[in-house]
């Protein structure tokens, strides 16, 4: 097992890790890109998945009577203000200000939050009007049975992604107030941060694809 | 995080972050009001995607620093998302006949 100082070890980068490095940077950057990829290609089998369905099917809804478009402009509008505030944690933390960085950490941490409540907030309204994973009516009349397992596989995984990131935030503003980063050393920002940043990418093709075509 | 890259942060100065936020903002905006506007279904899917395109692309190089990485980097990023994209040559002939003959079931 680990000690704190076998961890801080694994951790921190040897001076000139980087700069020796084919690609010039951390490792741990390396390996956040390839996790990256690998949940950047599940999102595309599940978004190819369900155009696939969409187009071989009958009786699909026309996305824009199901949905409430305003709701969901305005998740989205809130995932591209959450990704602006964790540039500024970042930025924070590169300029030395520690507890700027948490508070920004925290404001992205209520985006994602406030997301995940609006996320609910659809969701419920949607299971109301009767759609569900086995079977879909809306108002009343039966409509295509792929509908409801499609947009609650997909936009679930993508909210378990955005509850996953708004706890990684969190554990990064606690660190940062107990002074786990620092001016040279901030590479879990940056880590968080790519991670974030991909949630808001993700959304941004969930948008385009599910609620707007 | 070693001297080395922190001197290399510096040598990379902060992409303009609100004028890349402003950017995504105006293309939703443009993207929700396309959906109202009356035109073939074909051209307003096409352009809704190229502008999902774009603005994933405005995410990936300048929030998530991209652009100030070196190209082997982007290289491992940019090729398994190519091969991934030939997954839509699987329903392009699919895609096709439903948006130029939607008339035909």
């Amino acid at each position: 097992m680990a000690t704190e100082a076998g961890w801080n070890e694994l951790y921190e980068s040897r001076p000139g890790a980087a700069e020796n490095s084919p690609m010039r940077a951390e490792w741990t950057k390396v390996m956040m890109w390839l996790f990256l990829i690998s949940d950047a290609l599940t999102f595309s089998g599940f978004l190819c998945g369900y155009a696939a369905l969409r187009m071989g099917g009958s009786n699909w809804p026309n996305p824009s009577k199901v949905f409430g478009i305003t709701l969901v402009s305005f998740m989205t509008f809130l995932l591209i203000c959450s990704s602006v505030t964790m540039v500024k944690a970042l930025s924070a933390i590169r300029k030395g200000n520690r507890s700027l960085m948490s508070v920004w950490l925290l404001v992205t941490a209520l985006g994602g939050a406030i997301f995940l409540g609006c996320q609910y907030y659809e969701w419920t309204h949607l299971i109301h009007e009767g759609i569900h994973l086995k079977y879909s009516k809306w108002h009343g009349q039966p409509i295509n049975s792929l509908f409801g397992p499609t947009f609650f596989v997909t936009t679930g995984f993508h909210g378990l992604h955005v509850t996953g990131g708004v706890l990684l935030l969190l554990f990064g503003a606690f660190q940062g107030m107990t002074g786990r980063y620092t001016k040279q050393n901030n590479d879990g920002v940056e880590m968080i941060g790519l991670y974030w940043h991909f949630v808001d990418l993700v959304w941004i093709l969930i948008f385009t694809f599910m609620y707007l075509i | 995080m070693s001297e080395v890259e922190h001197t290399e942060h510096e040598e990379h100065p902060e992409p303009n972050y609100l004028a890349v936020f402003f950017t995504l903002a105006v293309l939703t905006a443009i993207e929700i009001g396309l959906t109202f506007i009356n035109m073939p279904r074909g051209l307003l899917v096409m352009m809704l995607v190229v502008l999902a395109f774009v603005k994933v692309g405005l995410v990936a190089l300048y929030f998530m620093h991209l652009v100030s990485e070196k190209v082997l980097l982007k290289a491992i990023v940019a090729i398994p998302l190519i091969v991934a994209s030939i997954l839509l040559i699987g329903i392009t002939p699919d895609a096709l006949h439903k948006l130029l003959r939607p008339h035909i079931p």
